[in-house]
């Protein structure tokens, strides 16, 4: 069942989408133009710098307007097809609620997850067509030995280590997003009225809890990360806990609200 | 043998308002069953809990000696009171969405039943009139093999020749075997077909008998009786 959930849900969104990444195609083009012309400008027309400068923030905006609009967009479907008139539909299907959830979650992930490396893709062309591709050159001559052994010394993680940290704390944040809507609309629904004011009310309560909690978290890793410090232990031994504090406080953010959101949908529906 | 439905002292209360209060009634097989009441009776909530769109408050409500879920879903085929699709979507591609997700689905008849109304599967449900995706929700439910079909206000948004059509549609497609639980305020249009009725009254179950008992001790038909029940 969970293959037709994703089957479907892709077919829902897929043509929303399918406009946003020709959006970001376009804004592609009209940005490399843009950091050409800039690159390229001899001063000469003082209407083309104005019209490149134009194409280049236009770029920026449109790359950031899409990351928004992907987000939005994902949420939007899924109070649609969950909270509002089509979750008739979807709670009257022979299919487990989690399967529901995961299907409309792991669709929403991906999608964000593909938005999120066709935005990198689009700043990789961009710098090709602005700059040339000198720079990939220069990354090759970059010492990684020495760069890593640099990491190593003052953060306590090697260079593919750090990179794989910033891609596990990415994936989990994308996702961490999307959970923190789902519970909020779920959250929201169990009431009779006013169900948008309850969910922003939720967000706001447990985005204060989640705050608060980090900040307890933070405090005492950086404490006993100082202490440690004071004793002369190796940098490894401060950040390492730091990092994987991290990781596990976000992990259990994400089981508190993927929990949250399934329970409230299977045993609190409200479709009034 | 064990009844279609099983509905024991149900209750469903929003804070403090109480729109369904203590209901009990079962539904045997081959019935159809007119669920009747004035507006805020309770009528569309009880649906709703018997198609797990919302949880009772207190009660058990089981269909096939099972509680709402899964299996249950599989047996009742559900026509809400409102348009529930996706309106960018074309006709044949609910139909697909259908038939991938209820095995008893007959495609055909859904085709047929398409023709008979000359509803273009490939035109979009946002182009068409309030009556037309009312009639395409009805073919939707109506072309399932379901145990319990289950319709809230089937006919009031339409005119009465659609009317007419829709309530030909709901008695040529069912098997006898299933069971037919409508909620309408148009009684008079349907009392023909009623084997058994449900009034419900701020919540509460006031009458739950067959029809021909009606008749033969009330000596008056179902509208008259639910004018004089639910006078204001």
């Amino acid at each position: 069942m969970l293959k037709k959930i994703l089957k479907f849900e892709w077919k829902h969104t897929a043509k929303f989408m399918g406009i946003v990444y020709l959006i970001l195609a376009i804004a592609t083009i009209m940005g490399c133009f843009g950091l050409h012309s800039l690159q390229t400008d001899s001063g000469e027309s003082e209407l083309l710098a104005i019209f490149s400068v134009i194409l280049f923030s236009l770029y920026v905006v449109s790359i950031i307007g899409i990351c928004i609009m992907t987000f939005i967009y994902q949420c939007y479907h899924y109070y649609q097809t969950t909270y509002s008139v089509q979750g008739y539909l979807t709670f009257t299907l022979p299919v487990k609620p989690i399967t529901i959830f995961n299907g409309k979650l792991i669709m929403s992930f991906g999608w964000m997850l593909i938005t999120g490396i066709l935005s990198c893709l689009s700043v990789f062309i961009l710098l090709v067509c602005g700059i040339g591709t000198e720079f990939i050159t220069e990354l090759f001559e970059v010492d990684w030995a020495q760069l890593s052994f640099e990491m190593q010394r003052s953060l306590g993680m090697s260079f593919p280590g750090f990179i794989a940290y910033m891609i596990v704390c990415m994936l989990l944040g994308l996702l961490s997003y999307l959970l923190f809507v789902y519970v909020c609309m779920a959250i929201g629904q169990l009431f009779h009225s006013n169900r948008v004011a309850f969910s922003v009310l939720a967000g706001f309560v447990i985005y204060v809890a989640m705050q608060i909690i980090s900040s307890i978290v933070t405090v005492i890793s950086g404490y006993r990360g100082y202490s440690a410090m004071l004793r002369g232990e190796t940098p490894e031994s401060v950040t390492t806990p730091l990092f994987a504090m991290s990781i596990v406080l976000s992990l259990i953010y994400i089981g508190a609200m993927y929990f949250g959101t399934y329970k409230i949908t299977k045993d609190h529906l409200n479709l009034e | 043998m064990s009844a279609l439905v099983s509905c024991k002292d149900l209750t469903k209360a929003y804070g403090k308002k109480i729109a369904v209060d203590h209901v009990s009634f079962e539904i045997e097989g081959g019935h159809i069953i007119g669920l009747l009441g004035p507006n805020g009776s309770g009528k569309t909530t009880l649906i709703k809990m018997l198609n797990g769109l919302l949880r009772p408050t207190s009660g058990q409500l089981l269909v096939h000696d099972q509680p709402i879920g899964v299996e249950s879903k599989k047996v009742i085929s559900y026509l809400p009171d409102q348009t529930y699709l996706n309106m960018n979507q074309k006709v044949e591609e609910v139909l697909q969405y259908f038939a991938a997700f209820y095995e008893d689905f007959d495609v055909s008849r859904a085709y047929h039943m398409l023709s008979d109304l000359q509803i273009d599967p490939k035109s979009r449900l946002k182009s068409m009139s309030k009556g037309t995706k009312e009639k395409v929700q009805l073919i939707l439910v109506m072309s399932r093999k379901a145990d319990l079909y289950v319709l809230d206000e089937p006919i009031a948004g339409v005119d009465p020749a659609a009317r007419d059509y829709i309530l030909r549609t709901i008695l040529s497609n069912y098997d006898p075997a299933a069971s037919i639980l409508i909620s309408t305020h148009l009684i008079s249009d349907i009392e023909n077909i009623l084997d058994q009725v449900l009034f419900l009254q701020n919540g509460h179950l006031v009458l739950d008998k067959s029809v021909d008992d009606i008749r033969v001790q009330e000596g008056k038909s179902i509208d008259a009786l639910f004018r004089e029940v639910f006078k204001c």
